[in-house]
């Protein structure tokens, strides 16, 4: 049996390593928007530079109509539940925000993946390493009080 | 109060000194305490100076070495930590409004480590609010205001560890502990002119930090050399229980050797990274690899393979940082945040859905090997620390509008996403100064567990430079 950790690609679709590296390479360029969504909202979160300019140039370029249907109906849904509590201003920014987040979605949806393709989330077994070799043992999870927040 | 350059030397030979009896650890404390009071301001560099405890631990290790007790290098040094970490005692803002007045009652396990082998807390360091969490716009996106680049004060440290790069950089304190998500510690070292260094995911607990991303955040030492990073994760590294993503202890401790080099490194230098960064971070960078060379290290061109690594990083954080901050967002608190984007990117984030969750995680793991199997053939990938010299306060607006597109063209290419995203080590170090005295670095990264290899790389360049004795005149 081969060993988990040398498939790097979905049994399901029998696709080469050099073939995902073209596809993956393909839906990049394809979705053209890598710089662009990425360096926005990527900035905001990891500390770096400022990202309203870049947010609206992404939104003034186009994309697909189907993304665009689905930035439009996240978009409803978010202002009809939150939309009370934000300015026209705050609005305009809502739309160039999940139109940022749709663009970098479409750049992971295509990439193809097998059923056995397990997700980088986990569920721990053993939190103790302490804890014995016996399963039953090890997965009894250690009881300590939650820390107090004051 | 001591000499300035007492105060900017590294650990080891502090740690000589102190162990000698030649340095008192009170001494010491008060000085950098006598020193961050005169400009932490300046500087918007502190959120709180802990004086009381400094005090009390700077006593404590004195009286500990005269008796003959020395616990190791950190024993009696004086450190500053980010105020995303918790301090049983004192205030832990997360630098952001709305957690003004938040206080724990237990210390993170990175401060117990480090109060276990002897170090000195002295203060809490500014931070970008939430660490970016949500989102910002502007280096004010913070409790404290604006963080100021010790190198020239109209300029930015970068985030989200401003403080820290301050304070360190500006000889505040001996070393500071930053927090990484994307970018945090390697992004204001590298502007500060420091060492920096980001641990591999899971070797550094993350009990009693605040979270953005469970799956990436890391905590990791800004200090004055890669040696003095070494020591500190030794001190910090290792398991607890506590920390659901904490690495079993044969991988999360690190045992750090400083003369291990049994064969020559083998450095990768990135060719398509930063495409329309300033050419001088490239040559400054073409220049430490021709002294790596000349120095026994082997290097040749390679390039960072193709894929959505930005997306998958950045998709990440922010569904992650969403559910983190739930309570923050759908209480409308995030309103009191500082920043534009901050106060609704959480809303937005909220309407991920678990597929496109579950498929972002899932094409990670690809992700993950594509990056990993660059490093059968190097020790360590090299580039630029930043694609940016310098980041103004205030740019002015003919700047502004032109350098975020300028940002947006080619640099999708950008290390620090993919090595955060697949939970890579990377250290910076200063490699070079440009015409208007700013620091420029250099960033190495390895494969995942691979601490030993970024630390070897910048020591074998420290070793052969003296880039990193460098600090601004603060007065």
């Amino acid at each position: 049996m081969k060993k988990k950790s040398e498939r790097v690609l979905p049994k399901s679709t029998e696709v080469s390593r050099r073939e995902f590296g073209r596809r993956v390479a393909f839906t990049v360029a394809g979705t053209a928007l890598t710089a662009t969504s990425v360096s926005a909202s990527a900035e905001a979160i990891a500390g770096m530079l400022p990202v309203s300019t870049l947010l609206q140039e992404q939104a003034e370029s186009s994309l697909p109509a189907e993304a665009q249907a689905e930035v439009e109906a996240k978009l409803q849904h978010v202002l009809g539940q939150y939309g009370h509590l934000l300015s026209d201003d705050q609005k305009k920014l809502m739309r160039r925000t999940v139109t940022s987040h749709v663009r970098m979605l479409e750049a992971i949806r295509p990439i193809p993946v097998g059923n056995s393709d397990a997700p980088a989330t986990v569920l721990q077994l053993v939190d103790d390493e302490n804890a014995g070799p016996d399963l039953s043992t090890s997965i009894r999870r250690k009881k300590t009080a939650p820390p107090k927040r004051e | 109060m001591l000499p300035e350059d007492v105060l900017y030397l590294p650990i080891r030979e502090l740690s000589e000194r102190i162990r000698a009896r030649r340095l008192s650890p009170v001494e010491l404390t008060q000085s950098y305490l006598e020193r961050s009071k005169q400009f932490g301001s300046k500087f918007n560099a502190y959120v709180t100076l802990t004086v009381e405890l400094a005090l009390q631990q700077a006593h404590a290790a004195e009286k500990e070495i005269a008796a003959g007790h020395y616990r190791g290098p950190l024993h009696g040094i004086p450190y500053a930590a980010k105020d995303l970490l918790a301090v049983k005692g004192y205030p832990t803002t997360w630098g952001a409004r709305p957690y003004a007045e938040q206080k724990f009652d237990y210390d993170a396990t990175v401060i117990e480590r480090l109060s276990r082998a002897g170090a000195i807390l002295i203060g809490k360091a500014a931070m970008i609010e939430l660490a970016g969490g949500l989102g910002y716009e502007n280096a004010d996106a913070s409790l404290t205001g604006p963080c100021k680049n010790p190198w020239n004060t109209d300029y930015w440290t970068c985030g989200s560890s401003s403080g820290s790069g301050a304070i360190v950089a500006a000889g505040l304190a001996n070393f500071a502990l930053g927090s990484d998500t994307r970018g945090s510690i390697i992004c204001p070292s590298t502007l500060c002119g420091i060492s920096g260094m980001r641990p591999s995911f899971g070797r550094v607990s993350r009990f009693g930090v605040m979270a953005i991303a469970w799956s990436m955040d890391k905590i990791g030492p800004m200090a004055r050399t890669a040696d003095c990073c070494g020591l500190i994760l030794s001190a910090i590294a290792g398991h607890d229980s506590k920390d659901h993503d904490s690495l079993p202890s044969a991988l999360s401790s690190f045992r750090y050797a400083a003369e291990k080099n049994s064969r020559p490194l083998r450095i990768g230098r990135l060719t398509n990274v930063f495409p329309d960064a300033d050419p001088s971070l490239h040559s400054a960078v073409d220049d430490a690899l021709k002294v790596l060379e000349k120095a026994g290290a082997k290097v040749s061109d390679v390039q960072l393979p193709e894929g959505p690594f930005e997306e998958a990083a950045e998709l990440v954080i922010l569904i992650e940082a969403a559910s983190a901050f739930s309570e923050l967002v759908q209480s409308g608190r995030c309103a009191e945040l500082e920043d534009p984007l901050g106060k609704i990117n959480g809303y937005a984030s909220l309407e991920f859905s678990a597929s496109d969750f579950l498929q972002i995680q899932r094409v990670r793991v690809f992700l993950q090997k594509k990056i990993d199997a660059l490093f059968d053939q190097f020790d360590v990938l090299a580039a630029p620390g930043e694609d940016t010299v310098a980041i103004p306060l205030k740019p002015p607006p003919e700047r502004a509008e032109r350098r975020p597109r300028n940002r947006q063209r080619g640099n999708s290419m950008q290390p620090d996403a993919i090595s955060s995203l697949c939970g890579l080590p990377a250290v910076t170090v200063p490699c070079a100064f440009n015409k208007d005295n700013f620091p420029l670095g250099i960033q190495f990264m390895a494969r995942a567990l691979n601490d030993d290899r970024v630390i070897a790389a910048a020591r074998l360049f420290q070793k052969h430079t003296d880039w990193h004795t460098k600090h601004p005149s603060v007065a």
